[in-house]
């Protein structure tokens, strides 16, 4: 295999990724992952939330991201559903109301009823909507998702303002997400705020965990995986099998990282050869 | 202290007949306080910078603009532009845009043919603007087409798909991706490495770098893709405004290190400043 | 670029100093609450939705544009025309499809559209919108693994001791990620937390600080003097 046809050709990387990553997948393969920290530190805000507090779960991820953030957000809103909490799902973007119904459609609601437990008020179209909904739900979402008025939503009733939640979480995928949360709920009204990343946008988003702004991070599908360990939901929104895919995928790079820096050196040794 | 900041927080004012009351907003004071200190930091630097006519190391790759633009003319092939997929509101965009201003104008003095793709209405109506002007200024506004500058897709990876078409099957010479990048940035990178030339991307985005950098040719790092447009021009008070910035960051450089100080010896008025 | 700078025309300077009093004014709100005679907050949310129904206006622009440039790759039979056909239909064809009947449907509760027709077109946006757009979506982000292993494997060289250190730093965080490598030894999920936590937060924190002073000084150059005249 010469490294500088992988160079300007590299077809035979992408075989190699394609088999590594469905292999796993398609035996069922599983593997235990241990949680990270920042994981463990959503899953311990949400136990020690008290009962009959508001959590404001916000879809901001086109369906392009699914495969990442999409598990998390089941397993986060099982999370929730087991607990005695009452829970608002809005959306920054136009995909998320659809994402939630999915979401809703997934896991195991037990005896929450709609209306009374949870809502689904939708897409949140502006800034001033964004904000006013902190200090008036109603105003600014007159009817929810199923064309309901909003004023005649018992949960509503008894939260009418954003600024009363407990927790807020958003499932990221750039923006409008996380930074608006932070900059108009968290800076402003102290509400604690939790985001579930993509791969590519944890690092950034790390600097306000660091910081308290962040009470927890769920990273990728990995998150989603060590969350399904948390709830003891094994399986329920398909991250933990595709780890192995994960860490595979992850070693093949590696070995090439590795193969091609090899290969280098090699052919910077013998051009020094040749010149002498 | 409460007291004192009570009394500047908040003021009545009577005009002959209006009462006006105006409050500084709690936990934004010290922003204030800060962004008018570092805007005279700025300006006062700018003025000194003209005067003595300072230089400035310059941002490798944008002096090469003209002659790659120059080179893609001379081989019968096209230069792609692309300013990412955010909005007219976004400071990246409008970054991106100034420098396709330029981009357009040498492409019409070297008879270069010009595509440019867009991912949002606005931008797509701007940056027809932009470059119609450039051709209808050089008297050449019957080349201009509607084909010369096309929306793809509100849709991120749409709009990704799409650009990797454009860039697949017209083979431009020389690609621009600068501007506002989420993970699209690597997948039209990619796409357009193959057959381009030269590629120059840019960004602020943090997460998106990486990839501008492994590549593209050049890559304008975070604050350099607002200072590109002082470095291609040849006015002094353009080149002063370079290095007004450089002010901002040295005070916050004297912050951080007297922030780490205190607050290694236990003392944190530096950081209850800052929130007020 | 021109290093000229013309006197500004009349039209120009109304523009430029409308354009410098909207922005003083929302820099101004953002800071001082101003409740009476007039909440200013509630003035600039206000503006600020009329900004948003101007600039979602503009879509109907881009579906022009859209449709022109696929029409006339129709018309003249360019080598794409099949595809512009394909994207034809499919835009609005779904349009359609999604206003009868889903989340975003213009008449939800049937008072205009027939309950029968909403009944009989929601299992097709649904099986468009679950099963194509969102599998499409989907597939095209999952090109970026693919993309991310050749990039990795041409960019990451230890060419220089700074590249060098990227490649080690790199390669830590790719082991700590992969759940695997926690049963080999658990120490690379920490050194990836710490690489994460430390030295990758104080880079992007410097990066964020410089873009935020160039974002600053390029606002206030494009509300001092816009560059009219291009």
């Amino acid at each position: 295999m010469n490294p500088s046809n992988l160079r300007s050709d590299p077809r035979l990387i992408y075989l190699l990724l394609i088999l590594v990553i469905t292999v796993p997948i398609l035996t069922h393969s599983v593997l235990p992952v241990p949680v990270s920290s920042t994981t463990q530190a959503l899953y311990d805000f949400i136990e020690k939330l008290p009962a009959n507090s508001l959590v404001v779960v916000s879809f901001d991820y086109p369906t392009s991201v699914v495969p990442e953030l999409h598990p998390q957000a089941i397993v986060v809103t099982q999370h929730l559903f087991m607990r005695p909490l009452k829970v608002l799902f809005v959306a920054q973007y136009q995909d998320g109301p659809a994402l939630a119904d999915a979401v809703l459609d997934a896991i195991d609601k037990g005896n929450k009823t709609y209306g009374v437990d949870y809502a689904t008020l939708g897409f949140i179209p502006n800034t001033a909507t964004f904000i006013g909904m902190i200090t008036n739900i109603p105003q600014f979402f007159p009817v929810d998702t199923h064309g309901n008025p909003v004023n005649t939503l018992p949960i509503v009733k008894e939260f009418p303002a954003g600024k009363q939640a407990a927790l807020v979480i958003t499932f990221s995928a750039g923006e409008p997400g996380l930074l608006d949360y932070l900059q108009y709920w968290q800076s402003s009204f102290n509400i604690p705020v939790a985001v579930g990343a993509t791969a590519s946008n944890a690092p950034g988003y790390l600097p306000f965990y660091n910081s308290g702004q962040l009470v927890g991070i769920l990273i990728s599908i990995r998150g989603a995986a060590e969350y399904e360990i948390l709830i003891h939901r094994m399986g329920i929104s398909g991250a933990t099998s595709a780890m192995v895919a994960q860490s595979t995928s992850h070693l093949l790079i590696v070995v090439m990282v590795v193969f091609g820096n090899v290969a280098y050196f090699v052919e910077r040794g013998r051009k020094k050869g040749v010149a002498k | 202290m409460d007291n004192v900041l009570s009394k500047i927080g908040r003021t009545w004012g009577n005009t002959r007949c209006v009462r006006l009351m105006l409050e500084l907003v709690e936990g934004r004071i010290a922003q204030l306080a800060l962004l008018i200190i570092v805007l005279a930091a700025i300006y006062g630097l700018s003025r000194i910078a003209q005067k003595r006519q300072m230089k400035t190391r310059g941002i490798p790759g944008l002096e090469r603009i003209d002659e790659w633009i120059k080179e893609a003319g001379k081989l019968g092939r096209s230069v792609f532009y692309t300013p990412g997929t955010g909005g007219v509101t976004s400071s990246d965009t409008l970054a991106g845009l100034a420098l396709l201003d330029y981009v357009a104008k040498h492409c019409v003095e070297h008879g270069t043919p010009l595509i440019v793709a867009t991912a949002d209405v606005n931008v797509q109506q701007v940056s027809e603007d932009i470059v119609k002007s450039a051709y209808t200024a050089a008297g050449k506004g019957k080349e201009f087409t509607a084909e010369t500058v096309r929306y793809i897709s509100g849709r991120q990876f749409a709009y990704a798909a799409g650009v990797m078409g454009i860039l697949r099957r017209e083979k431009p010479a020389v690609n621009f991706f600068v501007g506002d990048f989420s993970a699209e940035a690597l997948e039209i990178a990619e796409a357009g490495r193959s057959e381009a030339i030269y590629q120059f991307g840019g960004t602020s985005n943090v997460d998106q770098l990486p990839y501008f950098m492994a590549t593209c040719d050049q890559t304008l790092i975070g604050a350099e893709l607002y200072t590109a447009q002082g470095f291609l021009s040849a006015d002094p008070e353009a080149t002063s405004t370079l290095v007004g910035p450089d002010a901002g960051k040295v005070l916050a450089i004297l912050l951080i290190l007297l922030g780490a100080f205190l607050l290694t010896f236990g003392n944190s008025i530096l950081v209850d400043l800052l929130q007020l | 670029m021109s290093a000229k700078k013309r006197k500004m025309t009349r039209g120009e300077l109304i523009l430029q100093i409308l354009i410098f009093s909207l922005g003083f004014f929302y820099a101004f709100v953002y800071y001082v609450n101003v409740s009476t005679p007039v909440d200013l907050q509630a003035v600039s949310d206000q503006l600020f939705a009329y900004l948003t129904a101007m600039l979602t206006a503009a879509f109907a622009i881009g579906i022009i544009n859209l449709t022109r440039v696929h029409v006339n790759n129709v018309k003249l039979k360019r080598p794409v025309w099949r595809y512009s056909i394909v994207l034809i239909i499919s835009l609005y064809g779904m349009a359609i499809i999604s206003m009868i009947s889903s989340p975003f449907a213009i008449d939800p509760t049937g008072a205009v559209i027939p309950a029968g027709l909403i009944d009989a077109v929601t299992p097709i946006w649904e099986f468009l919108y679950y099963k194509i757009l969102v599998t499409i979506n989907s597939s095209i982000f999952s090109l970026l693994a693919f993309f991310i292993a050749s990039a990795a494997y041409r960019a990451f060289k230890a060419r220089t001791l700074e590249s060098t250190i990227l490649l080690a730093a790199g390669l830590l965080v790719v082991l700590g990620q992969a759940p695997i490598m926690d049963l080999v030894w658990p120490g690379f999920s920490a050194i990836r937390s710490w690489i994460l936590l430390f030295p990758n937060t104080g880079g992007q924190r410097g990066i964020l600080i410089g873009a935020a002073l160039g974002i600053l000084a390029f606002s206030v150059r494009r509300l001092i003097r816009y560059p009219w005249g291009r």
